[in-house]
């Protein structure tokens, strides 16, 4: 052993691990400074407007419209138009796939949702990026699904749309509400006039953006914005045919009233008062979870948030002490950290009542206990009966204070039916004015099943959930004959599916690993990140062995198959790029590298005349894992240019396509993932050059760097590139030569000793 | 069911009523709370410590067939100078090897601080008589062995005769004398939560120092759900003993990015006082170029090849 060895550090071990922050980038969302109200699929300037803010900082995000009664009158009117206009007469089919759109949009575009969902509610963008933005995009799925199948859903019963839906959303979910109001009543032929909350506007007015994208008829959607007077207005307007709202049950109450005698249709979703029931036998650790997660997911902002607790008094202690452990790892903190589980309160108001209902909690006899993580208080019975009321922050304020105003909630004493009906009793007793969603920990099925029996509050459901501005017929009877108007006989143009254009990397099509897109040709494009890089480098490099492996004939051959999938797909490859000239050539080029593929050795190779008794020859290989950055112009040719002399030498590739120009690299992508090139021997990575190509250059595990794409940048890439000594090569965007192979490859010179 | 004084509180009744006092684990909230804590996102400097931690922490392992004398020299010279260019990088806790192969890797190791451990008692199946099981830990320990990586007899525990793996635990336990004992449950052939479950409480009441997941010679070796269930067991444990067990979790441990999400497991689950290489290790072979690579990438921000590091 050496003396260096012996020296080797031993200190202890440090014992403090702050994690460092960790906050999501900011700059994918770019406000304006001014919204209007979303009418008839323009913008109309606000009479009135306010400033909305993050309630994390209270900093000013954008100033936004108070709608007037005038105003929301407007957009009644567009949505009318819209529903007879056209909407509820296109094909249930084509419906579906506009629905469909905006789900793909959304996912393309769902990390600038989440974020701006964080920024404007407070919401940890961990739950905005890992549930919000995935449920809002598969409910549009989902319903799109349903628009031309209602029948199934409803036989017998021929569901019809219900005309002009007035739809007002709390601010706990901004997004998720609306994709749960517009989703179902867009796939029945609705159209709908949206209010979002007062605090939480800007997602709804973002997603204006995503109707645009996805080319939905004018007036199908309106979004208006302001505080509850404006949500009056909508259920006053005339015009409306139906009413959803999501929201508080004070509110829920004001607005059936206001309805009664008018036959507008309404659908309320009002808050709830949830319990975790947990019986002895419950795997205890776990059910610790389900209630940090009843309760604590969302800063608790959930209508079936799980705001009591009933424990088994056996098993009592250690729950609340395993409780009480777990409430100290909250991390509570700047909702854009992705380490953050509790963000900020939705709004001052809010925070107020959270307060003050804690407060009276206390009052009533109740012990609070607070982390050292500063939450809004775990509060115990002193005597002997306990509740939980954490984070008692959702929109029913009324019937939390029923529930602190609640007599007793015993826990069960003992087991057996018994001690099962003294939990479920004060549960039942409070079901019919609160319960939403209890939930029950315990092993013994029978047990979950009978408590669930005792629990089970609510009418039976349809089978489709949640579809809703649907006018039913009654089965078999005749159905009246429908007045068609002119404009619905107009037939309308098919509307065509669209692609999603994501990264190709290892042979398969992933997103963007940073869930961002960019507009470029009129779609939205991956935008990759330097972990995508990463991903492609690593996928290349475990492809090497195989593709330079192969015998020179087979690289050919795979080559020229390449050639004919780009011959096949030529129509699509003319529309991408300049044109027929520009793909023909590409293929006659790809097939001219195809037949270098086994004749490198024999031109480029060679055996040399040396001084010694030594068989001296050369041979080329592949240099190893080669970056190009393809030029911008032309978009296929000059990618296929740069690219494929690399491929013909063995080496393997990451290439990030033109910034301007990428659907014709994302198409090659597709023609190689078709053709017999192996899963990672090339990775097509699209998005903005300049953030990638530094990546590239200073990657030790990549050989060697093509930067034909990089305009003036490159001096800097080239500096970075010396670390392990790269390959530079600038060639031209539209050539063809053999020296275009020699350039990515290393010669062996061999000194073999001849004589006896 | 004999024995039973010694056994762990619960485990002398019938089934039944057993159950309820070891307690049980769902799995579907157990895998929700693992997946979430592995979103983590552990940046910069934390990130460095967790690398550096990592290191500290590893049981630098060879367990072929084909190692020879000369290989365990050169595991050893990684082990205690992992990164040859960068004089910062800890050294590993300990190299684990066959028995045959102690006496080479205690006399490399031999001045430094790191640890030999040994597997013992018929690795990896554990199917021999308990004797020659008694006799091989006695043997690794005579010639030198810091630690023992015994395998619990997973036939006798399937069987339902736990008396018998336990008593077993005990007896190596002696055998072990100084040394520090790790049991490894060998999680894939125990079929569930429950049963991880279980057999964590009875090594570690049969006198464990460690429990350790896996051998590494099946798929589906350590896994972060299953390491989590182990290390809620150790809690319980301390919770009601006072006694602070080691975790180890072995097999398939391969990326920087996982070693990170098991620490993380660990932070948020047993706290700062088990992020030491007394209380956790990290079971792996090619973990840690890996984890040199990240450590690399850290300090220059250029991403890093694996051409630039030792071949182990």
């Amino acid at each position: 052993m050496t003396e260096l060895e012996r020296k080797q550090d031993r200190t202890p071990v440090p014992k403090e691990w702050a994690y460092a922050p960790a906050p999501e980038a900011r700059d994918i969302v770019s406000l304006r400074e001014r919204y209007g109200h979303f009418v008839g699929g323009g913008w109309l300037d606000p009479a009135e407007s306010y400033t909305t803010i993050s309630p994390a900082t209270e900093e000013p995000l954008a100033e936004v419209g108070q709608a007037t009664a005038e105003e929301v009158q407007a957009a009644v009117l567009a949505a009318r138009e819209a529903f007879e206009n056209g909407w509820s007469g296109i094909s249930a089919s084509e419906r579906a796939k506009y629905l469909f759109r905006i789900a793909r949009i959304l996912q393309e575009r769902s990390r600038e949702f989440a974020v701006l969902e964080t920024l404007n509610g407070g919401k940890p963008i961990k739950e905005s990026r890992d549930v919000d933005l995935p449920l809002a995009a598969a409910h549009f799925f989902y319903y799109a699904g349903w628009a031309d199948k209602l029948e199934y859903a409803f036989p017998n019963r021929r569901p019809r749309p219900v005309g002009v839906a007035g739809q007002i959303i709390p601010w706990n979910f901004p997004l998720l509400m609306l994709a749960w109001k517009i989703a179902p009543a867009l796939a029945a032929g609705n159209t709908v006039v949206l209010k979002p909350a007062e605090t939480t506007p800007l997602s709804a007015l973002l997603f204006a953006d995503v109707l645009r994208q996805a080319e939905l008829p004018a007036g199908v959607v309106n979004i208006v914005t302001g505080d509850g007077r404006t949500g009056a207005a909508i259920v006053q307007a005339e015009g409306v045919d139906k009413i959803a709202f999501t929201g508080s049950t004070e509110v829920g109450k004001a607005i059936q009233r206001e309805l009664a005698g008018t036959g507008k249709k309404l659908t309320l979703e009002l808050g709830g008062k949830a319990a975790n029931i947990i019986f002895d036998d419950a795997a205890l650790d776990q059910a610790v979870e389900g209630i940090v997660n009843g309760i604590y997911f969302n800063q608790g902002h959930v209508c079936c948030a799980g705001s009591r607790l009933l424990v088994q008094e056996s098993i009592y202690e250690p729950v609340v002490e395993k409780l009480k452990r777990r409430l100290t790892t909250l991390r509570v903190g700047d909702p854009l950290d992705k380490n953050t589980d509790v963000g900020a309160i939705n709004s001052k108001e809010q925070l107020a009542r959270i307060q003050e209902l804690v407060a009276s909690g206390e009052q009533e006899g109740a012990e609070i206990y607070q982390p050292p993580c500063r939450l809004e208080g775990l509060l115990v019975r002193a005597d002997g009966f306990h509740e939980r009321r954490a984070e008692l922050s959702h929109s029913a304020g009324r019937d939390l204070r029923a529930g602190a105003l609640d007599p007793h909630l015993p826990h069960s004493r003992g087991g057996g039916r018994k001690g099962e009906q003294h939990a479920v009793r004060p549960e039942r007793r409070c079901l019919d004015r609160e319960g939403l969603a209890h939930s029950v920990d315990g092993r013994a099925p029978a047990r979950r099943r009978r408590v669930g029996e005792h629990l089970q509050p609510l009418r039976p459901e349809l089978a489709v959930r949640g579809l809703q501005g649907i006018r039913l017929r009654p089965g078999r009877r005749p159905a009246r004959p429908r007045a068609v108007s002119a404009v619905r006989r107009k037939r309308m143009k098919r509307l065509p599916v669209r692609k999603t254009y994501k990264l190709f990397i290892g042979g398969a099509f992933p997103r963007s690993e940073s869930g961002r897109t960019y507009e470029a040709e009129g779609q939205n494009v991956a935008r990759a990140s330097r972990k995508d890089v990463r991903d492609a480098v690593r996928a290349a490099r475990a492809a090497l062995p195989k593709w330079a492996g192969m015998t020179a004939y087979n690289r050919g051959q795979v080559l020229y198959r390449l050639a004919e999938m780009i011959e096949t797909r030529s129509s699509e490859f003319a529309d991408l790029s300049s044109g027929r000239e520009e793909v023909e050539r590409t293929v006659d080029r790809v097939v001219w590298y195809a037949g270098w593929a086994d004749k490198l050795a024999q031109v480029l190779g060679s055996s040399n005349p040396v001084s010694g008794p030594y068989f001296n020859f050369t041979v080329p290989e592949p240099t190893g894992v080669v970056a190009v950055l393809a030029p911008e112009e032309p978009p296929l040719l000059g990618l296929v240019s740069r690219l494929v002399p690399v491929l013909t030498g063995g080496n393997t590739v990451v290439a990030v396509a033109s910034e301007t120009h990428p659907l014709a690299a994302i198409e090659l992508a597709e023609a190689l993932a078709t053709s017999d090139v192996p899963g990672g021997a090339v990775n097509l990575l699209t998005g903005h050059a300049d953030e990638l190509a530094p990546w590239l250059a200073s990657h030790m595990d990549v050989n060697a760097l093509d930067v034909t794409g990089a305009d003036g940048a490159a001096a800097d890439l080239e500096r970075a590139a010396a670390d392990n000594v790269k390959r530079i090569v600038r060639g031209e965007p539209d050539t063809q030569s053999p020296w275009d192979i020699a350039s990515f490859l290393e010669f062996k010179t061999v000194w073999h000793p001849v004589g006896q | 069911m004999a024995k039973a004084p010694a056994l762990p509180r619960g485990f002398e009744l019938p089934l039944e009523p057993r159950l309820s006092r070891i307690g049980s684990v769902d799995a579907v909230a157990l895998e929700e709370r693992a997946a979430s804590l592995a979103k983590r996102s552990i940046k910069r400097e934390a990130k460095v410590f967790a690398l550096e931690l990592a290191v500290r922490m590893m049981d630098l392992t060879t367990l072929e067939g084909q190692d020879t004398p000369g290989k365990v020299a050169a595991l050893a010279s990684k082990a205690i100078r992992p990164d040859p260019s960068a004089a910062g990088v800890p050294s590993v806790a300990a190299i684990c090897v066959y028995p045959n192969l102690v006496p080479t890797a205690v006399a490399r190791v031999e001045g430094t601080s790191v640890k030999v451990a040994s597997v013992a008692t018929a690795f990896p199946s554990g199917q021999s008589p308990l004797e020659p099981k008694l006799e091989e830990v006695r043997w690794v320990v005579e010639h030198g062995a810091d630690e023992v990586d015994m395998v619990i007899d997973r036939g006798a525990f399937l069987s339902g005769r736990y008396a018998k793996v336990y008593d077993e635990i005990v007896r190596v336990k002696e055998a072990s004398g100084e040394a520090h004992l790790k049991v490894i449950l060998e999680v894939a052939e125990l079929g569930t939560y429950d049963n991880v479950r279980r057999a964590s409480l009875l090594a570690m009441a049969a006198g464990a120092d460690f429990i350790k997941t896996s051998t590494g010679k099946l798929p589906g070796a350590a896994t972060l759900p299953v390491t989590l269930c182990m290390l809620e067991a150790i809690r319980d444990v301390y919770e009601e003993t006072g006694r602070m067990i080691g975790m180890k979790p072995a097999g398939g441990i391969r990326q920087a990015k996982q070693a990170v999400q098991y620490l993380v497991q660990l932070h948020e689950t047993l706290g700062p006082e088990w992020l030491t290489p007394d209380r956790y290790r990290l079971g792996a072979s090619s973990l840690l170029n890996d984890v040199l690579m990240q450590l690399r990438k850290e300090k220059t921000g250029a991403y890093q090849s694996p051409d630039y590091f030792t071949v182990d």
